[in-house]
């Protein structure tokens, strides 16, 4: 295609072709070599055995019989699927209920709406580190919250909210909540605002009360938000688990009861804090591919949704 | 709504009522670290962690800074979030031209292959990503970083340019070309000056991305000169984690720049995060 | 000054052929209209000629050198679009210089340029203004100024006038026609309007469907088009089509009838129809008169039809009576203004309607022109 001439004997076309090409590869080339290759790696690397050094071994589906056959191993995976299926009730209750409610009551004449709007959403563009760190200082057994339930005579002695293995999940996840409600609000509202008009004033002339109006009225609309917010939710609860590594380590304590999915991946990939436990890649990847199927339906959905924007 | 649903004042007081009270919830906490990262030493902090500090002990962030290390922590952070920002924006924006405006046959499949990216995050491939890196000899690197956390943007940048680059005219363009311009004057001199709001959306989303990142540093960086904040906050618990009052002012250090991005500029970055969110 | 050939010019988009091989000459400062419905083709083709899209098959010259493998920069061409495409983001002057500072022109030549074009269509003080600041008026003198700046050997416009109100467009049309004039330059002009295309061109193409229906002077295919879509396109009002009926036909002679009553013999070649043929006859409102007295025929050539009026519209100027009767579905007649006041011309009121045969004109089963 380019004949092997000096540049000022191109023609235009060909200069215009060339250019065009080194427009479009540095972009391709990062996005490929960091980011589309290992994707594809993570397929790849699921049929193989990789202690992180020396060589890969391809022991085919092996990985995923020992995932789902091993006893520790099953036992591990399944407790973090749970958890992380809990994990992802406790936002997803929160955002819808809260959110709607919120967003209902920003959508009237209230006052001070845009000042609410702004506070509520300003958790949202903090890092998951800095609300950990703030969420652990305040439900720390010394810390505000429990010293105000002491005040309030609520509990006669401090919570460990963190330190106890059956409010630690929970706990996380409302820290989780509490810096991601601001976009669920934000996106119900829109959803709310976007409720035609001329159907309310159809409806208020047709002698209807204010909550049927929601009812029959502003309910149906809001359906699209919701699931867009539960499919975004369940991709982010399944993959990401900052909050857990960053607050209780890859071990997920206390004894595995905050292991989500995320943190199965991660104690799996690079060992555990302590040292013990074997690193391996490729059951890593294996269980990241488990990850994906289980969330593949919303991820096609997500898919489809944006190639229909395109 | 509102014309239709006016509040009687009986209902005002109750919505009120419900708004402030998870107003509070958001508030306290922010709140709190402010007060407390000023006091003077952890009793206080425990022993009444809503009253007001009686000496306002600024000097907290000075110490936080110079001997916490804050400040390398800092600076890291700082030049891997522009780092980031300076690399995506010019590369997607380069990526997004062609692919929105030059048919040529894989046109579409190389958009797939970017849209994949949209949809599956890279945190599901640590594994091999980390293989990548290492052998590219970019472990313990901020370049290192830099470059995935780039990559890590660029499927979201690039859709969102491609979408407003489709929507400008074409006739611009063609007039570009009648006129004798080549691709890099085109997309220097004409198009580049049309998209600058998603710019700023695209680097706005980056910067705070790339701000906030916690788990590819974790990954990729083990000398504590590299450190970003996210990581240094952690070391900084090491250090001081019996000093609560140290704690709250290293976290108010870290979450100022992007609470004072946000205060600045709040309906760019409600608008940009909620379409970045939603895309992905 | 430029001569452009195109030979066989054949475009495919998704497997819908938009040009079907195109043949057509452009002389030196000619100004040439391509003219034709909506999906004719008539943009396609300028934007081969411009060089931003490429011919499947075929090619085009320009001056003699084959450029169909050139990109636009080359060809020497400049080009007026639809929306003006103005760069939003520069000034006008910065506009107007663009394709000169692109090419690497000393700034005091491009200054100089630049200025005597803004001269030549009146756009001095507006050098400074953005696009946006500018009325649709002016954005579309500053488009033919960038493209005049750079001295082209031909000029081309994609329907300039489009988006302009009807009164700018008078005005705009009477300035490229002394645009014409002044810089002697071939330009090939697209529209759907064909009083553009009428009163503009020394040379209009006709395409419809991606062919080539007809090729002339505005005022030949004015009076002799070649087929029945030609004839319907060009004029305004358009013209009346009626089915007729042969009854003989020979080499030399066409007699046909509308009513099976009066037979009407017209001067044409129909040695490829025969008798009972049912075809078309077409007449062009202007040439149609109420008939000033009750003879049915007057003259050899006059024939006399009776119709019934459906409405008549009153313009000042002209007036159009729209009739009809059993056999004529639509008959449209202009009339002289002042002239159409002596008459009554109420609905539901018979009409005798005067046509002469020299007028008339015939088009066969495949709307091709019986001449």
């Amino acid at each position: 295609m380019f004949a092997l001439q000096s540049p000022k004997a191109m023609s235009f076309r060909q200069k215009e072709k060339m250019q065009y090409l080194l427009l479009l590869i540095p972009g391709c080339l990062l996005y490929g070599v960091f980011n589309l290759l290992p994707l594809i790696g993570t397929l790849v690397l699921s049929f193989y055995d990789w202690p992180g050094i020396g060589p890969a071994t391809f022991v085919g589906f092996e990985n995923f019989t020992h995932l789902l056959g091993d006893e520790y191993m099953s036992n591990q995976l399944w407790n973090a699927f749970f958890q992380t299926v809990l994990f992802f009730g406790i936002c997803i209750s929160l955002f819808l209920i809260l959110g709607t409610t919120f967003a209902l009551l920003l959508s009237w004449n209230t006052a001070g709406k845009s000042a609410y709007k702004l506070l509520f959403f300003m958790p949202y563009p903090l890092s998951a580190v800095a609300v950990a760190f703030l969420g652990q200082l305040i439900v720390d057994v010394r810390g505000p919250l429990n010293q105000i339930l002491a005040h309030w005579d609520i509990i006669s002695q401090p919570l460990m909210f963190l330190g106890n293995e059956d409010s630690a999940l929970p706990t996380i996840a409302f820290f989780q909540s509490w810096q991601k409600l601001g976009f669920s609000i934000m996106l119900i509202l829109s959803a709310i605002l976007g409720v035609r008009s001329d159907l309310l004033e159809a409806a208020v002339l047709d002698g209807a009360s204010r909550w049927q109006c929601i009812r029959y009225v502003v309910f149906p609309v809001l359906a699209p938000a919701f699931v867009l917010i539960t499919i975004l939710t369940m991709v982010d609860v399944f993959n990401n688990a900052e909050y857990v590594l960053i607050l209780m380590g890859p071990d997920a304590g206390p004894y595995y009861s905050t292991d989500i999915l995320g943190t199965f991946q991660y104690r799996t990939a690079f060992g555990t804090s302590g040292g013990s436990g074997t690193a391996n890649l490729g059951l890593a990847a294996a269980i990241g591919m488990v990850i994906s199927i289980l969330i593949l339906p919303a991820t096609i959905y997500l898919a489809l949704r944006n190639m229909r924007n395109r | 709504m509102e014309r239709i649903f006016k509040l009687r004042p009986m209902e005002h007081l109750m919505v009120q009522f419900l708004l402030l009270t998870w107003a509070l919830v958001v508030a306290l906490p922010f709140g709190l670290a402010f007060m407390n990262s000023v006091k003077g030493n952890l009793g206080q902090v425990i022993r009444s962690p809503f009253s007001m500090p009686n000496e306002w002990h600024f000097e907290n962030y000075a110490i936080a800074w110079d001997q916490a290390n804050f400040s390398s922590y800092f600076m890291n952070s700082l030049i891997i979030s522009l780092g980031t920002v300076a690399l995506v924006v010019a590369l997607s924006t380069m990526v997004a031209f062609v692919l929105a405006r030059v048919s040529f046959r894989g046109n579409r499949v190389i958009f797939i292959l970017f849209m994949i990216g949209v949809i599956i995050p890279l945190r599901l491939a640590m594994a091999p990503l980390f293989v990548v890196v290492q052998s590219l000899d970019l472990l313990n690197s901020i370049i290192g970083i830099i470059l995935v956390q780039a990559a890590s943007m660029m499927p979201v940048a690039v859709f969102i340019l491609s979408t407003f680059f489709k929507n400008l005219s074409p006739e611009i363009e063609q007039a570009a070309r009648v006129d004798g311009a080549l691709p890099f004057q085109i997309y220097w001199r004409i198009v580049l000056p049309l998209v600058k709001p998603a710019i700023a959306t695209v680097a706005l989303l980056s910067f705070v991305s790339a701000w906030n990142e916690y788990i590819f540093p974790l990954l990729f960086l083990q000398d504590r000169d590299l450190y970003p904040l996210t990581l240094g906050l952690q070391e900084f618990q090491n250090e001081f984690a019996i000093q609560w009052h140290m704690m709250f002012a290293g976290l108010i250090i870290m979450m100022a720049p992007t609470l004072i991005a946000f205060m600045l500029a709040s309906k760019a970055f409600i608008q940009g995060l909620t379409q970045g969110g939603v895309k992905e | 000054m430029a001569h452009i050939v195109l030979k066989d010019i054949k475009k495919n988009y998704a497997k819908v052929e938009v040009l079907k091989g195109i043949n057509l000459e452009i002389c030196d400062n000619e100004f040439v209209t391509f003219v034709g419905p909506s999906g004719c083709g008539k943009s396609t083709l300028l934007r081969m000629i411009s060089g931003l899209e490429e011919a499947d098959s075929g090619s085009i010259h320009i001056d003699n050198e084959d450029v169909t493998d050139q990109a636009p920069a080359d060809r020497g061409i400049a080009m007026v679009f639809q929306s003006y495409a103005l760069y939003p983001q520069m000034s006008v002057r910065d506009n107007m210089s663009f394709a000169l500072s692109i090419a690497k022109q000393p700034k005091e030549e491009i200054l100089c340029k630049v200025d005597h074009a803004a001269k030549l269509l009146k756009l001095d003080a507006l050098m400074d203004r953005l696009p946006k600041e500018l009325s649709g008026g002016q954005r579309q003198r500053v488009a033919i100024g960038r493209a005049i700046v750079r001295n082209p050997k031909l000029f081309l416009f994609d329907e300039p006038l489009s988006n302009l109100d009807a009164e700018l467009r008078v005005d705009m049309r009477i300035q490229i026609a002394e645009l014409h004039r002044t810089l002697a330059t071939s330009m090939v002009y697209v529209t759907h309007d064909q009083v553009e295309a009428m009163t503009l061109a020394d040379k209009i193409v006709v395409l419809r469907d991606g062919i080539v229906e007809q090729v002339g002077p505005p005022l030949e295919l004015y009076y002799h088009p070649n087929n029945q879509f030609v004839a319907g396109f060009i004029g305004s009002p358009k013209m009346n089509f009626m089915p007729v009926t042969v009854v003989e036909a020979n080499n030399q002679n066409i007699i046909v009838t509308i009513d099976n009553k009066q037979m009407i013999s017209l001067a044409r070649n129909g040695s490829d129809i025969k008798a009972g043929d049912i075809i078309t006859l077409g007449i062009r409102p202007e040439h149609l008169r109420i008939a000033q007295s009750s003879n049915t025929q007057t003259s050899d050539n006059t024939y006399s039809l009776d119709l019934t009026i459906n409405v008549a519209e009153y313009l000042g100027a002209v007036s159009y009576v729209h009739c009809y009767n059993s056999d004529i579905e639509k008959l449209t007649i202009m009339l002289d203004g002042e002239e159409a006041l002596n008459y009554k011309l109420d609905c539901g009121q018979s009409l005798q309607v005067e046509l002469k045969a020299h007028y008339c004109h015939l088009f066969d089963q495949h709307q091709q022109a019986l001449k």
